[in-house]
């Protein structure tokens, strides 16, 4: 299975190629407040509201600076931006942990991560 | 066409199919069973077995034919005997069941079908009524319909809205420096861009009728389960609504329907002793109201036991509290006897998701009626925009009853406060109502006194930009779980404005601290407040042109498209101080609006200046007769002599 692989906290990732829409810069974030950690906000994309999630926060890697990329994902029909400290390439796994989108999203959904 | 696509059509037309025929078995049980009706069954079902046999849907198409074959047989005798409503009912069940996916024993469904071929060919005792089949809808002329999904009309939503913000850009770039031509073009390409929008936004409503057709069928089976009597009445299914609301509303519908059936109608023998018709009537109602919708349920049952109503007073919010309130009284049993219906607290709760409210009526021994109150809308919402921590928010317009400047006072509590025409309301930093934290406001910035849901409370925030016109975008389901929020709109160059959610303030300003009290020795400013003025014009051009007058003379400006809004936004809790209205407008004219002002002790001295182009003696009399204060008329209108005329008014 081919991944894009992203550095996060500069350690790497894969994301399933499948479940990725486009990559996009980390644009104007506007904060949600009240809502979990480690969704940032919501960013305009082409007239959408675009959630965008800290992956390093989703991971619980610890405090450190906001991703500059979004990886624009998409699983159940839910579109999400995962926030990522860099964007490496697209290529078999080569052992790099894997992101679970669903769970992520359906962590989020539930609040049972805040 | 892919096999989903193909599926989904088949899946849409099935439906209606079967709601059609649910509709028709239906009448045919009350007697009216005639060759028509036989005739529009059979269609069904043969179009049905048609499509279904194309798409493999082999179940259906075999069930579909034993339906047909039945009703063939009837034809023949002319009529069909209400006694096979039930098996056809429940063939049509099972195709329903197979359209969803479930497994169908499509055999066993036709074995029970087969046998009642012999009653079907009998003729019936006496055929069915002639006179009925004559008095039946004349064929109506069919206007041609596209299928298009949401999702493509909320794109074409979310282009007009592109363009409006690219419209507002332009304006920006081009400032202050225009010829006459071009700020015509603007203004004609503003009006068009008016008509783009709504023209989407109506696309994405649908009548009430589109959700009601299980009804008939529902209060049927639940009657015949609780041993009832009932007829069902819809009236004013032509009402539109926003179709979110309307996915929405159709559960809570049939939820009240069945309290209804079930708590309201007393048993047959019950209603006979009590002199009332056997049979009970329930009432489905819509009825547009601007922009709310109200869909009531009412029943000619048993009402709400008396002691309940003398709980809750005159008060029809004070009624719903006390009948949804979980656990209340001893719960079921009372449930059943004080006719009150269960559940009405997630009807409640799923209601208000929707923007909406419940109220509940009733008299003993005479029946209820459950009121379900809907904006029309959610894709559009007038908001005032204010900034707060850097960050864009919009309030929706018609629970802000004023702006404020001004230092706060010690409250009740130990909070802040802050006079709103002379009554003392708790100060709340607005994020801190909003569950954030942020460097503390200014403690001379702007205040935004809130009216809604009964309660009043003033927001501080570091800015207000004014108001808007905001195109709703869902915030999707990752958000939605947060509270707070009816959506977000774009502003400006595309930054993103969340809105707030009025009944999230409300439950917030519960449970979050009001800001803590300034140092006694601090003088207490006058709380300067800017004259407001409510523009009436269903002309866009007129009513911006209006605004942008006395909005550059320093006026607060509100805006309204018809007299109708007005009065809306008034009973909202709006404050003004003047009213500019157009005479000639949709929903509620000028002449109206003055006449329902003046109707009432509130707006009774509120100045009224009418701007129109009528300008006939009669017109003037006719509108000083209705109460105006003033007449502008439109040929001679200058900017100049609007604002003079404003000031004089509200000198007064």
């Amino acid at each position: 299975m081919d991944v894009v692989h992203v550095r996060v906290r500069s350690a790497r990732y894969g994301l399933p190629v499948a479940e990725v829409r486009e990559i996009q810069e980390r644009g104007r974030i506007t904060p949600v407040p009240g809502s979990p950690i480690a969704l940032a906000g919501v960013r305009n994309l082409r007239g959408t509201m675009l959630p965008v999630i800290e992956l390093a926060s989703m991971l619980e890697l610890g405090p450190g600076e906001p991703g500059p990329l979004l990886v624009v994902g998409q699983a159940d029909g839910i579109l999400a931006g995962l926030a990522v400290e860099d964007v490496v390439g697209v290529g078999p796994t080569e052992g790099d942990p894997l992101i679970d989108l669903p769970s992520i999203i359906v962590a989020l959904a539930d609040r049972r991560h805040v | 066409v892919s096999a989903d696509v193909l599926l989904g059509i088949f899946r849409n037309e099935a439906g209606e199919r079967l709601e059609a025929m649910d509709r028709q078995l239906l009448a045919v049980e009350q007697g009216e069973g005639d060759a028509e009706a036989i005739d529009e069954l059979l269609r069904h079902a043969h179009s049905l077995k048609g499509t279904a046999g194309m798409v493999g849907f082999d179940a259906i198409a075999e069930v579909a034919a034993g339906v047909e074959d039945l009703l063939a047989s009837a034809r023949t005798a002319g009529a069909l005997d209400p006694t096979l409503t039930t098996p056809l009912l429940r063939a049509v069940d099972a195709i329903r069941a197979a359209v969803e996916g479930d497994q169908v024993d499509a055999g066993a469904v036709t074995e029970e079908l087969a046998p009642l071929d012999a009653a079907a060919r009998t003729p019936l005792a006496s055929p069915a009524p002639v006179a009925r089949a004559a008095a039946r809808a004349r064929p109506e002329v069919r206007e041609h319909t596209l299928r298009v999904t949401a999702r493509r009309v909320d794109e074409l939503l979310d282009v007009a809205g592109e363009a409006v913000l690219h419209r507002r850009r332009l304006d920006h770039l081009l400032g202050g420096q225009r010829s006459e031509r071009v700020r015509e073009e603007l203004q004609e390409g503003e009006a068009l861009l008016d008509r783009l929008q709504h023209g989407v936004l109506e696309l994405r409503t649908f009548p009430l009728s589109s959700i009601v057709g299980p009804f008939p069928r529902l209060v049927r089976d639940v009657a015949a389960a609780e041993g009832r009597e009932v007829e069902l009445a819809l009236e004013g299914v032509d009402t539109q609504l926003d179709r979110a609301i309307l996915e929405g509303v159709g559960d809570l519908v049939v939820h009240l329907l069945r309290n209804a059936v079930a708590h309201g109608i007393e048993p047959p023998d019950a209603r006979e002793a009590a002199g009332k018709p056997r049979r009970g009537r329930i009432v489905v109602r819509a009825e547009s109201r601007g922009a709310t919708v109200a869909v009531s349920v009412s029943d000619d049952g048993r009402g709400i036991a008396a002691e309940l109503l003398a709980r809750a007073g005159d008060d029809d919010d004070e009624l719903v509290e006390l009948l949804s309130t979980p656990g209340f009284s001893t719960a079921e049993r009372v449930g059943q006897i004080s006719g009150r219906g269960v559940g009405l607290d997630s009807v409640r709760r799923d209601l208000e998701r929707l923007g909406g409210a419940l109220t509940a009526k009733s008299e003993p021994g005479l029946g209820s009626t459950f009121t379900l109150r809907l904006p029309a809308t959610l894709a559009v919402l007038q908001v005032l925009l204010v900034e707060r921590a850097g960050q864009h928010y919009g309030i929706p317009l018609p629970i802000v009853e004023e702006l404020l400047e001004g230092e706060a006072k010690p409250g009740e509590d130990g909070g802040q406060a802050i006079a709103v025409r002379g009554v003392d309301v708790p100060l709340f930093d607005l994020i801190a109502l909003l569950g954030d934290r942020a460097p503390a406001a200014a403690s001379d910035g702007p205040v935004a006194a809130l009216h809604m849901l009964g309660r009043r409370l003033a927001v501080r925030c570091d800015s207000v930009l004014g108001e808007q016109e905001a195109v709703v975008k869902p915030l999707g389901p990752l958000v939605t779980r947060t509270p707070g929020y009816l959506g977000a709109t774009l502003i400006g160059d595309g930054e993103v404005a969340l809105i707030l959610d009025p009944r999230h303030l409300v439950r917030a300003m519960l449970t979050a601290r009001p800001l803590p009290a300034p140092a006694p020795a601090a003088e207490p400013a006058e709380a300067a407040r800017s004259v407001r003025v409510l523009v009436v014009d269903d002309q866009v051009t007129v009513r911006e042109l209006e605004r942008r007058i006395l909005s550059g003379a320093g006026y607060d400006v509100l805006v309204a498209g018809d007299g109708r809004e007005a009065l809306e936004l008034l009973h909202g809790g709006a404050v003004v101080d003047l009213v500019v209205t157009d005479l000639e407008m949709p929903e509620l004219d000028g002449l109206e609006l003055v006449t329902e002002l003046r109707a009432d002790p509130r707006w009774q001295a509120l100045p009224v200046v009418v701007v129109s182009s009528r300008d006939s003696e009669a017109d003037l009399a006719r509108a000083a007769e209705a109460g105006a204060d003033s007449y502008v008329i439109k040929s001679s209108f200058d900017a100049a002599g609007l604002l003079e005329t404003v000031a004089r008014l509200v000198a007064r």
